[in-house]
């Protein structure tokens, strides 16, 4: 048997800084959905409306298309508030993120990567931008990207003063709405060694949470009852977040509120049960 | 000059909740390899997580190579090379791309983690399966691919949690050569295991736990000094006058096949006590032969004791 014949070899090359540690976690985590040709089709699809409305810009500009209402507040807020992005977000969700925490617990490899020199903290980190940063393909970089085309192509420059709202308003969406919606996903994934179970879950509280609290909602004539469905509540944060009040009825505080304490349980659940004696034990 | 501490270990104690794993724990690594003994619930595998920097000790501190590990934070686990005791592989990646990615998680660039993986995996056998998915691989190929894992990015020390359960006796006899070989290269080598006899084929020294606090940390030549002595004694005479002196003197002893008596001599009675009694008695000692005491002989006293 040739074990170690050729002898124990010590390395004498560099070594990456600390806080880097997190970025191979991360590549490694979306490796696999760069590679499914299935997934990039889906992300396609959840682009696909962004496109559109870029390309009905451009074709506005030249005149080729009349009746195009610019690239404003309303029309951002109506690409990030509705059923089809909804239902990406939540398929996202689902597909990418029940795995997150889950996967490493069933096939026992957080003791692996904690093992390494790298923080819970920077752990979180990984699973959390591996999510996040697909959420930003169709939420805060085509509105940025709009405004910059927008500008690019009329010139007017005046448009980033007197839409300064829609570049402020989508950040606070995408921190406040979708950080939450990345964290309360993530704190989902590490209740479970089973990502299947955290699937399921994530499609009951996803998607039946969002119907319920429509259904409430229309049958009751009560706003509070969007508070069953967190997609809903996006869609009611997208609005007030871009100036588009009149698309719920809801309060931005309200809003502002349930994301508060979703992060908070979110967060406070990832500590419970994400403390380092508990995880290893 | 004093030779430094690879591992100084001082009054370290660790909980989880009202439990107390680990209790007042001192002792210090000199380098080679050193066996962590005790029985399940003892506290080896709190220790390692510990001394990983993964669990918070309740009390207590270590250094590593003279460092204070809370000065060293998550960045000790670049001189550390741990194999745990669980699976910890992901399924749908080679060898190559599961030592390789480890490798950039410990630091390394992502060309020279491929090519150390390439290394490390020749070195720990598995060259030839390298591309092969890690889920296919045999027992014995995952726990080479574990010490590859641990070995990749260079440690000064390698933690290894029951690194031959569950193997067979070729595989066991692999890793154990593995692991001369690493002392050899001049890693430090902590092993954590309850097969006594793995101990006694690699380590100089021994770390026995017990409920959380150390019986004893010392080498295991010295153990089996120090603990209590086997003979065999051929008595020409009434054997039952023999053993009832042997009781009367507070000594273990047993009859054996035909005038052979098994006995037992604590370590503060010797030869000269036994033959002393044995003038008194109607009958002589023929024969005298010392039985060779063993690490498992030391070890089970020592932890009946502490029971």
């Amino acid at each position: 048997m040739p074990v170690y014949h050729q002898g124990y070899e010590t390395y004498q090359g560099e070594r990456l800084p600390l806080w880097w540690r997190w970025v191979p976690l991360w590549r490694e985590e979306i490796a696999p959905f760069l590679n499914s040709r299935l997934f990039l089709f889906f992300m396609a699809l959840a682009i696909l409306p962004w496109a559109l409305v870029a390309i009905s810009q451009v074709l506005l500009h030249f005149k080729v298309m009349a009746n195009v209402p610019v690239f404003d507040e309303k029309v951002a807020a109506f690409l990030l508030a509705n059923p089809w992005q909804d239902f990406m977000m939540a398929f996202l969700s689902i597909w990418v993120g029940s795995g997150l925490v889950a996967r490493d617990r069933r096939d026992k490899t957080i003791e692996v990567f904690l093992g390494r020199a790298l923080s819970p903290v920077q752990y979180l980190w990984a699973k959390a931008f591996s999510l996040a940063g697909f959420f930003l393909l169709f939420t805060l970089l085509p509105v940025w990207l709009m405004v910059l085309l927008h500008v690019g192509i009329t010139g007017d420059f005046f448009y980033f003063i007197q839409h300064f709202r829609i570049l402020w308003g989508s950040l606070l969406y995408t921190v406040v709405g979708v950080g939450g919606l990345v964290l309360f996903v993530l704190a989902l994934s590490s209740l479970s060694s089973s990502p299947r179970l955290t699937g399921l879950l994530l499609i009951g509280i996803l998607f039946f949470g969002t119907t319920a609290g429509t259904l409430f909602g229309a049958l009751g004539n009560n706003p509070w009852a969007s508070m069953f469905g967190i997609l809903l509540e996006l869609s009611v944060l997208a609005s007030h977040c871009l100036g588009a009040d009149e698309m719920f009825k809801v309060s931005f505080s309200h809003s502002m509120i349930y994301f508060a304490v979703l992060t908070a349980a979110s967060l406070g659940l990832l500590w419970w049960n994400f403390s380092r004696k508990r995880l290893l034990r | 000059m004093n030779k430094q501490a690879v591992l100084s270990v001082k009054d370290l104690c660790a909980d989880y909740g009202k439990v107390q794993a680990l209790r007042g724990v001192t002792f210090e690594v000199m380098g080679g390899a050193v066996g962590l003994l005790g029985p399940n619930g003892a506290g080896k595998s709190t220790l390692i997580k510990v001394l990983l920097n993964l669990m918070p000790p309740s009390s207590g501190s270590f250094r590593f190579m003279g460092e204070d590990s809370r000065l060293l934070g998550e960045g000790i686990r670049d001189r550390i090379g741990y194999v745990p005791e669980r699976e910890g592989l992901r399924a749908g990646i080679s060898g190559i791309g599961w030592v390789s990615f480890l490798g950039e998680m410990s630091g390394l660039p992502r060309r020279r983690a491929i090519e150390r993986a390439h290394e490390i995996l020749n070195y720990v056998g598995l060259g030839e399966s390298r591309y092969r998915d890690t889920q296919t691989y045999s027992t014995g190929m995952q726990q080479r691919l574990k010490f590859a894992v641990a070995l990749v990015h260079d440690p000064d020390i390698v933690f290894l949690d029951e690194p031959t359960a569950g193997m067979d006796p070729a595989g066991r006899e692999e890793v154990l050569e593995l692991c001369r070989d690493l002392v050899g290269a001049g890693k430090t080598i902590l092993f954590s295991t309850h097969i006594l006899k793995d101990v006694e084929a690699i380590c100089s020294t021994v770390v026995i736990l017990n409920r959380g606090q150390v019986l004893a940390s010392e080498p295991i030549e010295n153990l089996k000094v120090a603990e209590e002595r086997h003979f065999i004694v051929q008595w020409q005479g009434e054997r039952e006058s023999f053993l009832a002196a042997c009781a009367g003197a507070g000594w273990k002893a047993r009859p054996g096949h035909e005038s052979l008596v098994h006995l037992v001599l604590p370590p503060d009675a010797g030869a000269r006590e036994l033959f002393s009694m044995a003038a008194a008695l109607d009958g002589s000692i023929h024969r005298l032969v010392r039985e060779e005491s063993s690490l498992e002989d030391a070890y089970l006293s020592m932890i009946a004791r502490g029971n």
